[in-house]
């Protein structure tokens, strides 16, 4: 059971234990027969309300006798004018609070609570709000009382200013309070909205202050990781947004790839020099997929008959936004692709406050060169203030971190390939000339991100990298790809480098399959 | 007083302060019977509290009594003087003057208007404060006496840097919300005290610095000069001289008490430290001990070296053994004159006592009325003194008016002096007090401690001398002096094993315990840690666990 | 000075490999003494105890140890003839979650035809509301555990068009937090259990892609401690069925690599009781059948060569879903 200490008792005290509890269970089975029985005969009385309050005030668990508790109050409150309705309803609110304080964090009792006060005439939601402070006083991590507290604000219309001053005086008193920190992320966004972008959680003023304050917990005890998560957020950007990311149309085969997983099957696609097709047609690159970064359709192609000042290619989304690229003309068809935002671009006064945390953070660093806050806040800050800039210095950080926070070495690696790709792909898509080759060599790369983006390229070279086995069905999106270097990687399984179309010369030299799986490569590489 | 006491007595003990308090309470709750008187007609002597107009009656008294009277009673209280700083004022605004609706901004006190108040008192002459994880705590709910006392968490440690008051950020909470730091220095401090915490496990951290003084080693560690004056005077309330371990030492015991209850690592008994002593007399009296006020020992019996019986009143009462306390001396037994003790001395106290009708330091130390502050002063040669200020939320004064006390080492017989250097760094601040009224006097050390080893009591196998205050910011002091006397007297009984709960006993008529916002009863966090243990036991709930609940049930697992 | 660290030492006398037989023998012999207080006690999750049994035991191929029969008497006996759901014991009332534990014991038994299936269909489908939700009984508790629960029953009966699953599927992720995390319900906090029930929910429904992995993988991974057991909040303890809850969102991800295996195994294995065989929360405490469960089919997930593999999504042995041609979604980094 949880946190129930193993203590060794003496064989006296066992057996008195063991006697007690034998009268509990007997005790136990009486009331419960008792109460079975009263409810098949429909005595949904007082005596009902007794049993079964004797039985949840010690085990608030027992979910049954919650619903015929409710059952009882529904049936005797028929007779009842609204005055003896409510009291009667708002004794067994005293009842629960009386299961609470045993088990503050009893589902039944919790629930039980919503359900009187949705049915009784007159409910007191200012009072259950009182009732939340105090049981957040004694555990500020009780998520029931958290999401009590929501439910009861909202019946009470108390402002959400209100309830974020609450939230910062807990705060105040205790900052390693993730709940906390929890509900400020969801308060801000309702309160200070972004000035112009929706995607964008908070406006650029409030977000100077919260990073202050985030820091200054951050600071005082880089252990707590509540506040991290919070800074994070803040600073935070994970994704992409939705967006075309590569197309390429040759005679045979033409390919449509996209920032995030969708189901081209239920999109429109519009062309202006007669590229369409039945949505039906479309495939994704990994078989079975329902949702996929890209698609091909393989056909036979009209192409080059028209001569267009542009050639736009347009696709309508699942969010009903339509989304076009303009597409360039190549000796074999068509190509276009676009770069995607790598972080976010803050307004000036908040790269200041940045700068400012990057510099106390350099300055910890020279007291505190091992702690793992520090490096990835820093590592954060750099790529938040100047991502060209520092590459260098943040992935170097990144290293350290593989080593000093072993436990996620592989998070560390993956993030690190990820800032890796994403400089080495920006680069490539400013070059925009399919003929030069997406150079991934040496970067220590133990996963591949963006690869929808590389579905047009020709030449992708991961040699010398840490790729393995789960990594190799990202390959299914190398569609155009007619020259892949995975030679120096960890590859170790024959037939996991997926079926590539066009492909022409595969190096898989120095990677760890056996002798045996190498004259399988061998045949494979025949079939080439 | 009914005058039929029983004759026999396993124990009786003489004057009710501390020490003497505690050993009644040990031996009664062994099953011993227990005598305890007191000549006073206050509880306390040395340790007492006193409304204002008991205050000035007491210090008057001992300003008119010869300065050592060996004959009656040894006086543990010398040169004591009280003066007013404010006389009935000239002219008092009109009360017209103030707009409607606006509150008097300041009340103009004056002699007669503090006077009236004087119930509302209740001055220390020896205030301590307890740490919240200190001997005495400790004791108090080990030995469940904590259910007599209510207790105040102390608001501000303070310091004064540039002449300027402020809150030294002593907790985790503390460290981020003050403004004086910077994030960096934030960093460093809580590093500082961390590492201190782990000194016993990492000693090689410290290993360059082992025969350093503690300001060397902060120094070292690239601290501002900010950090290391919060760190070396107020947390570890060391000075320049104190050496690495004792400063490490220090610090520790003051983090030791973080976080447990309250925002600084003290607490302060509502309604004084006077309290204290008589939470044991009430333990005492509910094992049966017996209680008599005004009623001294005028004579004694001596028989193989052993006081055998004492006169009290026209009683002759038998008695095993005898605690003598400080304060109090037994017929005919002189003093030695001169004479030093051996080791640490209790009393050697100079004392200061201010009523003042504003606090020392800006608003925000004294937020809605101020609290209970505590400011630790050093001094170039070393001991320093200890500063509390307590407001009317610590139940010892009226409100808007404030008391403050000073201890320092006596140096002289005029306490006076003793104190002027540290309340010249008071009156020098930022936002210094205004005074009112003003007390001095000196704690002086008890028989043993004065004459060392040679007294007369000390030949007596039965009789105990019991120490008075030392001068120290928390008991354990004390509390070592009465264990040691108990262990003497009782060496196979156990020191004040826990006392059953009122519903395992019935008390006579105890009070119900008030659990107002901002008052600790000891008991009650207690309480509120049981049931939450009793949560957790009960809890079959898969999805959750709560590590605070548990972190508070080993908190009673280690009491 | 709140110094805290909310983690565990583990102690070299801990054991270190699995007590493979005493596991069997514990859980065999869980339930035998009916008046035992313990099993008493907890008869209000009985459905859920058996389907933990029954589970840990298949996943260690001694399910024979097990009373087959009664346990499918048991389960008909707990089926509402009226609402189709099923009830934790006799007498007490149909409920989500002990209708899926129901559903599991007879996928594993391959005996679905022995309660009224429609009967669950039905039951399953009364309890969505207009918004997606579920309830998890008609009094109207409303979680994202009774979300999962509901999918992964249709799923189990082939009947997933019972319901409406883009509802469904916008309701769970309106409980998606900026942490990337889930809770029960919108705007409450992400909690290692919830995250489990959401991402099975969105590996069932097919709808993985509408996770910020990267966020959500993070969360998850920080929630190992030194001593290499998990928590299921920032700042909390340990506890073996978080091993669970954490590893298999992690893996559902693709993402099992962002922790240390190793430590976590040795987490896991120190926290079995070497009396008695069984798991317990955390190294020390009472072992119990639910973190006996949690416990086999964390080192399953980890890849132990004495138990068959776990599906992470549905916490059952991989061949029962083979069996069944259910196929889970599962993200590949």
């Amino acid at each position: 059971m949880h946190g129930r200490l193993k203590v060794r008792t003496s064989a006296e005290e066992a057996a008195r234990k063991k006697k007690e509890q034998e009268i509990k269970v007997k005790t136990y089975r009486a009331g419960m027969g008792r109460i079975f029985e009263k409810r098949k005969n429909g005595q949904l009385d007082d005596e009902m309300m007794q049993i079964t309050g004797q039985i949840l005030s010690r085990n608030p668990d027992v979910y049954t006798l919650w619903n015929i508790r409710k059952e009882c109050i529904l049936k005797m409150a028929e007779s009842l004018g609204n005055e003896a309705k409510q009291s009667l309803y708002d004794k067994d609110l005293g009842f629960t609070e009386q299961c609470l304080m045993v088990n503050p964090k009893s589902y039944g009792a919790w629930h039980h609570r919503c359900w009187i006060l949705e049915n009784c005439p007159t409910p007191d939601w200012e009072r259950e709000v009182a009732l939340c402070n105090k049981y957040l006083k004694l555990d500020e991590r009780n998520f029931h009382c958290w999401d009590y507290r929501r439910f009861v604000v909202k019946k009470a219309k108390v402002p959400a200013e209100d309830e974020l001053k609450y939230c910062t005086e807990k705060i105040h008193k205790n900052f390693s309070n993730y709940s906390s920190w929890h509900y400020r992320s969801k308060l801000l966004p309702l309160l200070f909205p972004h000035e112009t972008s929706p995607a964008r959680p908070i406006s650029e003023s409030k977000l100077k202050e919260e990073l202050e304050m985030v820091l200054t917990a951050a600071f005082t005890d880089p252990n707590d990781s509540s506040a991290w998560f919070y800074q994070r957020w803040l600073l935070g950007y994970s994704q992409p947004a939705l967006d075309i990311a590569a197309i390429r149309i040759s005679k045979n085969l033409a390919i449509a790839s996209f920032s995030k997983p969708i189901d081209l099957r239920t999109c429109e696609i519009e062309t202006n020099f007669g590229f369409n097709f039945n949505p039906d047609r479309w495939q994704p690159v990994q078989k079975g997929n329902k949702y996929d970064v890209a698609w091909i359709v393989e056909d036979s192609f009209e192409l080059g008959a028209s001569d267009l000042q542009q050639y736009i290619f347009k696709c309508r989304m699942s969010d009903g936004k339509d989304y076009a690229i303009n597409l360039k003309k190549c000796s074999d068809g068509f190509y276009g692709m676009k770069c995607p935002k790598f972080e976010y671009e803050f307004g000036a006064a908040v790269i200041e406050e940045l700068k400012n945390q990057l510099e106390s953070c350099n300055q910890l660093l020279e007291y505190e060169p091992d702690s793992k806050w520090t490096l990835l806040t820093a590592s954060l800050l750099m790529r938040a203030i100047d991502r060209r800039g520092y590459h260098t210095k943040s992935l170097e950080y990144l290293q350290k971190l593989e080593k000093i926070d072993y436990l996620r070495q592989g998070y560390y690696a993956d993030l690190a390939s990820k800032w890796a790709i994403e400089k080495v792909l920006e680069e490539w898509i400013e070059q925009g000339d399919l003929t030069v080759a997406i150079d991934l060599s040496n970067l220590n790369l133990a996963t591949i991100f963006y690869e929808q983006y590389m579905s047009i390229a020709k030449i992708v070279i991961l040699r010398n990298n840490c790729l393995s086995d789960r990594t190799a069905t990202k390959f299914n999106a190398f569609q155009f790809c007619e020259n892949l270097d995975a030679s120096y990687n960890q590859f170790s399984t024959p037939g996991v480098i997926p079926h590539i179309p066009n492909l022409k010369v595969l190096s898989l030299e120095g990677n760890k399959f056996s002798n045996n799986a190498t004259t399988r490569l061998e045949d494979q590489m025949k079939n080439l | 007083m009914d005058e039929d006491l029983p004759t026999e007595f396993d124990l009786v003990v003489v004057g009710t302060g501390f020490v003497e308090s505690i050993v009644a309470a040990a031996a009664s709750r062994i099953g011993k019977t227990v005598l305890h008187i007191d000549p006073n007609d206050f509880y306390g002597g040395t340790w007492a509290s006193f409304n204002l107009d008991a205050l000035q009656s007491f210090i008057s008294s001992i300003a008119e009594s010869p300065a050592t009277d060996e004959s009656k009673q040894f006086n543990s209280i010398k040169n004591a003087s009280q003066i007013w700083h404010v006389t009935t004022p000239t002219a008092t605004p009109a009360d017209d003057a103030i707009p409607e609706g606006q509150e008097a901004t300041e009340k103009i006190w004056t002699k007669e208007n503090v006077l009236k108040e004087f119930r509302r008192f209740n001055v220390d002459l020896s205030p301590k404060l307890l740490f919240s994880c200190g001997k005495l705590v400790k004791l108090l709910i080990s030995s469940n006496i904590c259910r007599y006392a209510e207790f105040r968490a102390v608001d501000h440690v303070c310091t004064i840097i540039n002449g300027q008051t402020r809150s030294v950020p002593c907790s985790r909470t503390d460290v981020f919300n003050t403004k004086d730091l910077s994030i960096v220095e934030k960093r460093l401090l809580m590093k500082l005290l961390t590492s201190c915490m782990g000194y016993d496990e990492h000693p090689e951290e410290f290993k360059d610095y082992e025969d350093k003084t503690f300001l060397e080693y902060l120094k070292s560690v690239k601290l501002t000069d900010n950090i290391i004056h919060c760190v070396l005077y107020s947390i570890s309330m060391s000075n320049e001289q104190t050496s690495l371990k004792d400063g490490i030492d220090n610090t520790k015991k003051f983090l030791n008490s973080l976080g447990r209850y309250g925002n600084t690592p003290f607490l302060f008994p509502m309604y004084g430290c006077g309290e204290i002593p008589q939470c044991f007399c009430r333990l005492c009296a509910v094992f049966g001990g017996i209680y008599c006020l005004k009623r001294s020992v005028s004579n004694v019996s001596i028989a193989d070296a052993k006081v055998d019986s004492i006169k009290c009143g026209n009683q002759d009462i038998k008695a095993s053994n005898i605690v003598v306390g400080h304060g109090n001396i037994l017929p005919d037994f002189s003093i030695p004159a001169g004479g030093t003790g051996v080791g640490k001395k209790c009393g050697g106290i100079s004392r200061a006592i201010y009523i003042t009708s504003s606090p020392l330091g800006a608003e925000e130390l004294n937020s809605s009325g101020g609290g209970v502050n505590f400011l630790k002063l050093t001094d170039e040669s070393g001991t320093g003194a200890f500063v509390l200020q307590l407001s009317h939320y610590s139940g010892t004064c009226p409100k808007g008016l404030y008391l403050i006390h000073i201890s320092c080492s006596a140096k002289s017989n005029n306490p006076e002096a003793d104190i002027k250097p540290y309340l010249d760094k008071l009156l020098t601040t930022d936002h210094p007090p205004a005074i009112l009224y003003s007390i001095y006097f000196t704690i002086d050390a008890c028989l043993r401690c004065t004459s060392g080893a040679s007294i007369t009591n000390d030949s007596l196998s039965n009789v105990f001398v019991c120490c008075g205050p030392s001068f120290e910011l928390d008991y354990d002091e004390s509390i070592d002096n009465a264990e040691g006397i108990f262990k003497k007297i009782y060496p196979e009984d156990e020191f004040l094993p826990r006392a059953p709960d009122p519903e395992e006993i019935v008390i006579g008529d105890e009070d119900p315990v008030s659990v107002a916002d901002d008052v600790i009863t000891l008991d009650s966090v207690k309480e509120q840690i049981m049931e939450l243990e009793a949560g957790l036991l009960h809890q079959e709930d898969c999805m959750e666990e709560n590590s605070r609940n548990e972190e508070m049930a080993m908190e009673v697992g280690e009491e | 000075m709140a110094f805290i660290v909310n983690d565990v030492d583990i102690s070299a006398a801990e054991p270190k490999e699995l007590l493979f037989d005493k596991h069997v023998e514990y859980i065999a012999n869980h339930g035998n003494d009916q008046n035992d207080f313990e099993y008493c006690m907890t008869e209000f999750l009985r459905m859920s105890g058996i389907y933990w049994g029954v589970t840990a035991l298949d996943l260690m191929q001694q399910l024979e140890k097990l009373d087959r029969k009664s346990i499918v008497e048991f389960i008909k006996k707990c089926q509402c003839p009226t609402s189709g759901g099923v009830a934790a014991c006799e007498g007490h009332d149909p409920h989500m979650l002990y209708t899926l534990s129901a559903v599991q014991i007879l996928c594993i038994y391959d005996c679905l035809d022995q309660i009224d299936v429609a009967g669950v269909a039905r039951y399953v489908a009364s309890l969505q509301q207009p918004d997606g939700s579920f309830f998890g009984d008609k009094w109207g508790e409303v979680d994202t555990r009774f979300s999962f629960c509901a999918v992964a029953i249709l799923t189990l009966i082939n009947k997933l068009d019972v319901i409406n699953v883009p509802k469904a599927v916008e309701f769970v992720m309106s409980c998606c937090n900026a942490d990337g995390g889930f809770g029960s319900k919108p705007n409450a906090e992400s909690h290692a259990g919830l995250i489990y029930c959401c991402v099975g929910f969105l590996s069932i429904t097919n709808q993985l892609h509408r996770l910020d992995c990267e966020k959500l993988a993070w969360w998850l991974c920080e929630r190992q401690l030194p001593s290499g057991g998990l928590n299921g909040r920032p700042e909390k303890l340990p506890d073996v069925c978080y091993s669970w809850w954490v590893l298999a969102s992690l893996t559902i991800m693709g993402r099992l690599h962002w922790i240390s295996s190793d430590k976590l195994k040795v987490f896991i294995l120190s926290c079995q009781d070497t009396d008695t065989g069984g798991f317990s929360d955390r190294t020390g405490n009472l072992p119990d059948i639910f973190h006996t469960l949690f416990g086999l089919g964390a080192l399953s997930l980890l890849g132990h060569d004495k138990l068959l593999k776990v599906n992470p999504t549905f916490c059952m042995p991989q061949y029962v879903l083979d069996k069944l041609k259910i196929n889970t979604q599962i993200i590949s980094v």
